[in-house]
């Protein structure tokens, strides 16, 4: 391990205090967040709209047939070569240990997801089901006939995927992330916080807060300037003097610039130098061991920088995290049967590796990993594709999740009835995205009024915490 | 509400056209008019101000340049600089005829062959930086991210059906919007990217119901938006201060209806197709168009109606609606000249798309009157004081660019040989925001474009203040390692090439004639790249970084070299360089 560089010397002196707090497991509590320990959160957004339907199928046959029916085209789709199995033989069944939400009606997985199925029925997986945004409590009839307040402009992916991340539509500058990462901060004095919010995926607003901004790591080497690492581009040692000119220039946040977008400017690209250098330093020095393989996929890739991350969180000065992992794909209108199941092996064999890296840190206990969309799909098919819906199942899966269990509700597949919206089944949430943020807050340490603070709407429902997750239920 | 918004706009008009007549008196009336003589002598009456569309030097020159084209290079500058009108550029620019992309698509592609997949966006790059036709291939760029279909995320690579989208953008720049999005609508790239393409009408005994996804997308945003605007772009409001939501859900089932029955043509509605097919209109197979009432946004197509007339009645209710005005020109000010425009100017540019017409400055007239018309619109946004009279005081004014755009100017600037971009690997793909651009033209991730319009940048000075700057959403902190590494590459002639060397040189010859004057060569950069809006600082860090470069009196090449691309990369990470102004 080669010696810290002066500059990362001289950050590592200033947060001390703070090191040394974690070190010992404790911090200064101002605000009343509780930050013992290392804890993180990891939400993988599934950009498009995940259809639920596809995923977590009833294995009555009944039930199973109705929702056939309901999609006859695609089980067709599903039914010729190249594409793989839907048969009701075919599902993986899920040891479901709470049957009572669900009248004993069992449910599967598809069988692209054996290791989410190997994660639940080992207790280490659950599946939060009709989740979705709301103001409040909210009935068929009640959505026909306006009755109560509505999310804005439902079933628009970019509005939506704002509302699941930052409780309004497109435009909203903070996410409930973000809120919790101000939070942490504010409980943490000392602490430097850049690297408390992560995105290994795109740059959504999920992690920015109204102080803390996400930092992205990438998912192979962390970029560094070229300039410098290519010495002979300005003639080797020769240009020693002239390189640390231009770096000085590189990293100029002070232009005297009469713009507010050149002053932005300037401070986004120099914070990018150097947050990305004092990373790279620290990860490449760290030995992190770790011997975990993930698959070669989007998400593997990207679970994979999130465990690395984590190896190196003592060095990084943080003992709260929140990670943000993206990926697309998933507005299948068309072409469900070729698309999705390769979309459902990734995210599922992507959880099982990051399970398997976290055992191998010990932190399998400490982290919370969860997946959120856009919104859920219509339960009538639109030919070989499904269209945009409303509410989903998702799966929350970590050493402390009650595994093995369904939360929230899991309707029947039956558009007729209470729990769709009419004409193409558009499931309505039984729980909402307030409740569902709300419950990850309270185990990673807000308490119920900080809770109230960052969910406007949650006093509105009549719990604040779905029990997915252990810890007091309230 | 409306006759509101018309009586102001008539006096703005009117405003506007007697503040032409003062200018266009001339200096020469006296003013004494027998009236009674002042006591005391008054200061003579300022001479009469010209017509902001004159373009005094060249710092104004590579100012207006690089809003409306890929960045002012040295020909275009001493072109305008002696024309002196910006008025008269943009007519020229109007008149020339369009540079189509499919010709040269199809040159480099085999005739029984659907085509290798880097070739769409060879020649893409090619146009940007070498089109005469500037202007054009600007907007039709702009077009591409708001009528947005990725060229490759549709089912296969296909760079003559992308090629032909592009060129129903680009044929329409200047056209009629209503043309825009009914050639659109009939492209084989949109209809496979949104999923319409062979969409059937719905059939209740298989559950069965018509994609719905371009009857949504083409509401959200190719024509009104969700929610209802103001003229100025601003939403409005109903009696409970509420934005008010443009469709419903049942409008977008209705409309779902109309978009079926589409494929291509040759062979039938499910295949057979040919590769002439996937660069020639969509054909409407009525069999499987929906027979059923379309009913959405106020209108009905009563049961029965012909695909091809539904979808000419449904496209004609769509550019009806007030918000196109609106929700267009503000979007395509922000792909041009701001990312937070002010409301009073998009209230003047979607003024000259809803009367087809803009009068500039010095009188000339664009546009034909017909509402929807492209030219006036472009015109009219190129041409307004926003743009002419530059910032002033207003520290909120400005473009962010786009890194594709900071790019091709820089190759534009320097007057790159070789612009065979089948040759350069990076060039394939430039979307990794770590070690590329973050950004590739007709490649965005999704129908939403690389960033959208609404996005207020979070933690950040003009966040703070709820500024609009879309182009932050790809241009952050993650990026800007990426985008300087990229540019390194290519600025030191040292980017990764299939035959090393061969391609994308930069001439630097004028710059090494200055490279042993250091605060001289940051001047001449400041003005070629950017119109002389450099701060101090950046001058001082250019010149100072030249100097600090040793020169080897043996050998002196090298070095010399060396001082013109530490000056340049300095100057296109430079504030003055990253926003436009």
């Amino acid at each position: 391990m080669r010696p810290l560089s002066r500059r990362l010397f001289l950050k590592g002196m200033a947060a001390a205090g703070g090191l040394a707090a974690i070190r010992s497991g404790f911090l200064p509590q101002a605000h009343g967040v509780e930050t013992g320990g290392y804890k993180a959160l990891i939400g993988i957004f599934l950009k498009g709209g995940l259809d639920y339907g596809d995923v977590v199928l009833p294995l009555d046959q009944p039930l199973y047939t109705a929702l056939t029916e309901l999609r006859g085209d695609l089980f067709s789709a599903y039914g010729s070569a190249n594409t793989p199995s839907r048969a009701l033989d075919a599902l993986l069944p899920l040891n479901i240990g709470n049957p009572s939400p669900l009248g004993g009606r069992r449910m599967g997985l598809i069988p692209e997801m054996n290791g989410l199925q190997g994660l639940f029925n080992a207790g280490e997986a659950a599946i939060v089901g009709s989740v979705g945004p709301l103001i409040e409590p909210t009935t068929r009839q009640q959505y026909d006939d306006r009755s109560v307040p509505l999310p804005k402009k439902l079933f628009s992916h970019n509005d939506q995927q704002s509302t699941w991340m930052a409780l309004d539509t497109e435009g909203e500058r903070t996410g409930w992330g973000g809120k919790f990462a101000d939070l942490i901060a504010a409980a943490s004095p000392g602490t430097p916080g850049i690297y408390q919010n992560i995105t290994v995926g795109s740059a959504d607003v999920f992690l920015s807060g109204e102080t803390s901004r996400p930092f992205s790591v990438p998912s192979g080497d962390i970029p560094t300037l070229r300039i410098e690492s290519q010495r002979s581009l300005l003639g080797g040692g020769q240009g020693d003097e002239a390189r640390a000119r231009l770096r000085e220039a590189l990293l100029r946040r002070d232009f005297g610039a009469d713009s507010i977008l050149e002053r932005d400017a300037s401070a986004i690209s120099a914070r990018g130098i150097e947050d990305n250098e004092n990373f790279a330093e620290i990860r490449n020095n760290a030995v992190t061991g770790l011997t975990t393989t993930f698959p070669d996929t989007s998400l593997g890739r990207q679970l994979r920088s999130v465990a690395e991350t984590i190896a190196v969180r003592e060095a990084l000065l943080v003992n709260r995290q929140i990670f943000y992992a993206t990926r697309g794909g998933f507005d299948t209108h068309r072409n469900q049967a070729n698309t999705l199941p390769g979309l459902a092996r990734e995210i599922s064999d992507a959880f099982a590796a990051f399970r398997n890296a976290m055992v191998e840190l010990g932190q399998w206990g400490n982290v919370t990993v969860f997946t959120f969309s856009d919104f859920g799909r219509t339960l009538n098919g639109n030919d070989n594709g499904t269209d945009h819906g409303w509410a989903g199942h998702h799966f929350v899966a970590g050493g402390a999740v009650r595994g093995g269990r369904v939360f929230g509700a899991m309707p029947e597949p039956n558009i007729e009835s209470a729990f769709y919206t009419p004409s193409r089944g558009r499931l309505i949430p039984q729980v909402s995205v307030e409740q569902f943020g709300a419950t990850l807050g309270s185990w990673f340490g807000l308490n119920s009024q900080e809770l109230g603070g960052v969910f406007p709407n949650l006093a509105n429902f009549d719990t604040a915490n779905l029990g997915f997750l252990e810890g007091p239920v309230g | 509400m409306q006759l509101t918004v018309k009586t102001g706009l008539l006096a703005l008009l009117w405003a506007s056209a007697a503040t032409l007549a003062g200018c266009s008196g001339g200096g020469g009336g006296s003013s004494d008019g027998g009236s009674a003589p002042p006591p005391v002598a008054s200061p003579p009456p300022p001479p009469p101000a010209p017509p902001i569309t004159e373009i005094d030097d060249r710092a104004e020159a590579v100012r207006f340049l690089n809003f409306a084209t890929f960045g002012a290079d040295e020909t275009l500058i001493n072109q305008l600089t002696a024309s002196g009108s910006a008025s008269d550029w943009v007519a020229g620019e109007l008149a020339k005829p369009v540079t189509l992309y499919l010709p040269r698509v199809a040159a480099l592609t085999p005739a029984d062959d659907r085509g290798n997949e880097n070739i769409f966006d060879d020649v893409v790059w090619q146009a940007m930086i070498g089109n005469d036709d500037q202007l054009r291939t600007r907007v039709t760029f702009a077009l591409s991210q708001i009528l947005v279909a990725n060229t490759r995320q549709s089912g296969g690579v296909r760079p003559r059906r992308a090629a032909f989208y592009a060129d129903a953008l680009a044929r329409n720049a200047f056209g009629n919007f209503r043309d825009l999005i009914d050639d659109v609508t009939y492209t084989p790239l949109m209809a496979e990217f949104l999923t319409y393409m062979r969409n059937r009408k719905g059939d209740e005994r298989r559950g069965r119901m018509p994609d719905e996804n371009y009857a949504r997308e083409i509401m959200q945003l190719f024509t009104i938006g969700l929610v209802e605007l103001n003229m100025d772009g601003t939403p409005r409001l109903d009696a409970q201060g509420q934005q008010i939501e443009t469709y419903t859900n049942d409008d977008v089932v209705g409309l779902a209806r109309v978009f079926t029955g589409l494929s291509e043509r040759g062979g039938t509605f499910f295949n057979g197709h040919d590769i002439d097919s996937e660069y020639t209109p969509l054909i409407m197979y009525d069999d499987q168009h929906s027979e059923l009432e379309k009913s959405f946004l106020g209108t009905t197509i009563s049961a029965g109606t012909p695909g091809d007339e539904s979808i000419d009645l449904a496209l004609d209710a769509l550019f009806a609606h007030p918000n196109v005005a609106p929700f267009i020109s503000r979007q395509l000010i922000q792909r041009l000249t701001s990312s937070n425009p002010p409301p009073a100017y998009v209230e003047r540019v979607a003024t000259a798309f809803e009367q087809g017409r803009f009068t500039a400055a010095d009188g000339r007239d664009f546009g034909t009157g017909a509402r929807g018309d492209l030219a006036a619109t472009v015109a009219a946004i190129l041409l307004d004081a926003y743009v002419l009279e530059g910032p002033g005081t207003d520290q909120q004014a400005g473009k962010a660019r786009e890194p594709v755009i900071s790019f091709v100017h820089w190759a534009r600037a320097f007057d790159v040989t070789g612009i065979d971009p089948d040759n350069e690997f990076w060039l394939n793909d430039t979307r990794s925001p770590t070690d590329r651009l973050g950004q590739q033209a007709f490649r965005p991730p999704s129908v939403f474009n690389f960033y959208r319009p609404g996005y207020i940048p979070p933690g950040s000075e003009a966040g703070a203040r709820g500024m609009t700057v879309p182009e932050f959403q790809i241009v952050n902190s993650g990026a800007s390692v990426g985008y300087l590494n990229f540019m390194t590459r290519f600025i030191f002639d040292d980017s990764p090439s299939r035959e090393r060397n061969t391609s994308f040189t930069p001439d630097y010859r004028d710059e090494r004639a200055l490279a042993d004057q250091p605060s001289a060569l940051a001047d001449h950069l400041n003005m070629l790249l950017t119109g002389g809006r450099m701060t101090q600082a950046a001058l001082t860090d250019i010149a100072e970084t030249v100097q600090a470069i040793p020169i080897d009196d043996n050998d002196p090449e090298e070095d010399l070299d060396r001082r013109v691309s530490a000056a340049v990369l300095i100057a296109i990470n430079s504030p003055a360089f990253r926003i436009q102004r």
